[in-house]
């Protein structure tokens, strides 16, 4: 075993030359800067990942809750109270007459037909001819 | 010439001039070692390069009881290690070619070549191959390779022998 340990460490041996220190500990430095670039590249990376990342999941849950924030949930009331203040239901009578009620419709509609207008003007015009006030 | 520990001192408490001493006082050695398994100038050098980087992050947990030599074998056992594993799977110990003609490679009287020799030594348990390393390439005593390893001196004997008897069972039969 002894004869076979000692080619082993004949056949390893090396007659290896020296290197040069100072070209060494420059490129050892370059390398330590390169390294310490790319950490940093690394965590920018992470962190600009890490923040798109949040931001996807706010826009995300924005869009998911877009009907939400669009149908003014917070100021909604009670609608079947208004229709049946307007218009009643089977037993009851609403307390509203027609003009009330056609007024009613043309505020809560958003695009005001023109011919409805004068329509009205002309309905109102004979109202008060009549010394009936609305 | 300052002391190692000296050094490690004046560098840990900010004199990185200090490290250049270091590496200055410890590069012949640590090149050697992997210029002996690598046989290759740029992988040795690499190797060395990786050896004083991770001296360079990890010296501030330098503990002073024990040697500073031993800490940087440690350290080259290690890189050394994962070098052979990895290019093991790469397939990449071609030793032979990469050694220059006459210059590295004088053991024509040998029954194996060095890339056969390294080859084998990269096929053998972590354990058995950690001591085979470093007794191989720089002669050290189990008692080195005992407190470099953290293995006892024992141990240490029982895995050389082991790594042994099979390196000369494949390399013999070869």
């Amino acid at each position: 075993m002894t004869s076979f340990e000692d080619k082993i460490l004949a056949s390893v041996k090396i007659r290896a030359e020296g290197i040069n220190a100072s070209s060494f500990i420059s490129n050892l430095r370059a390398k330590q800067v390169y390294e310490s670039n790319r950490k940093k590249r690394i965590r920018s990376g992470f962190s600009a990942f890490a923040f798109i990342f949040l931001i996807s999941i706010i826009t995300f849950n924005q869009l998911e809750n877009f009907d939400n924030y669009n149908s003014y949930v917070p100021f909604a009331y009670d609608e079947s109270e208004v229709y049946f203040e307007i218009l009643g239901d089977e037993l009851n009578e609403s307390s509203i007459n027609d003009n009330d009620l056609t007024l009613f419709y043309m505020e809560e509609s958003n695009d005001y037909d023109l011919e409805i207008l004068f329509y009205m003007d002309d309905y109102l015009d004979v109202f008060d001819k009549n010394g009936e006030t609305l | 010439m300052i002391d190692d520990k000296e050094l490690i001192r004046k560098f840990t408490s900010g004199d990185e001039k200090a490290f250049d001493q270091i590496v200055q006082n410890n590069l012949n050695n640590v090149f050697g070692f992997f210029m002996k398994i690598t046989r290759d100038e740029m992988a040795a050098e690499d190797l060395t390069q990786d050896v004083f980087l991770k001296l360079y992050k990890n010296l501030k947990n330098f503990r002073y009881e024990s040697n500073f030599s031993t800490y940087l074998y440690r350290i080259n056992s290690n890189t050394a290690n994962s070098w052979i594993t990895r290019n093991k799977w790469k397939g990449m110990l071609h030793l032979e070619q990469i050694a220059e003609e006459g210059k590295y490679d004088q053991n024509n009287e040998f029954e194996w070549t060095r890339q056969e020799l390294w080859e084998e030594i990269a096929k053998l348990p972590k354990k058995q191959r950690k001591v085979v390393i470093l007794r191989v390439t720089d002669g050290l005593s189990y008692r080195d390779i005992s407190e470099i390893t953290g293995m006892s001196e024992g141990t240490a004997k029982v895995n050389f022998h082991h790594g042994l008897k099979r390196l000369k069972e494949k390399l013999n039969n070869d």
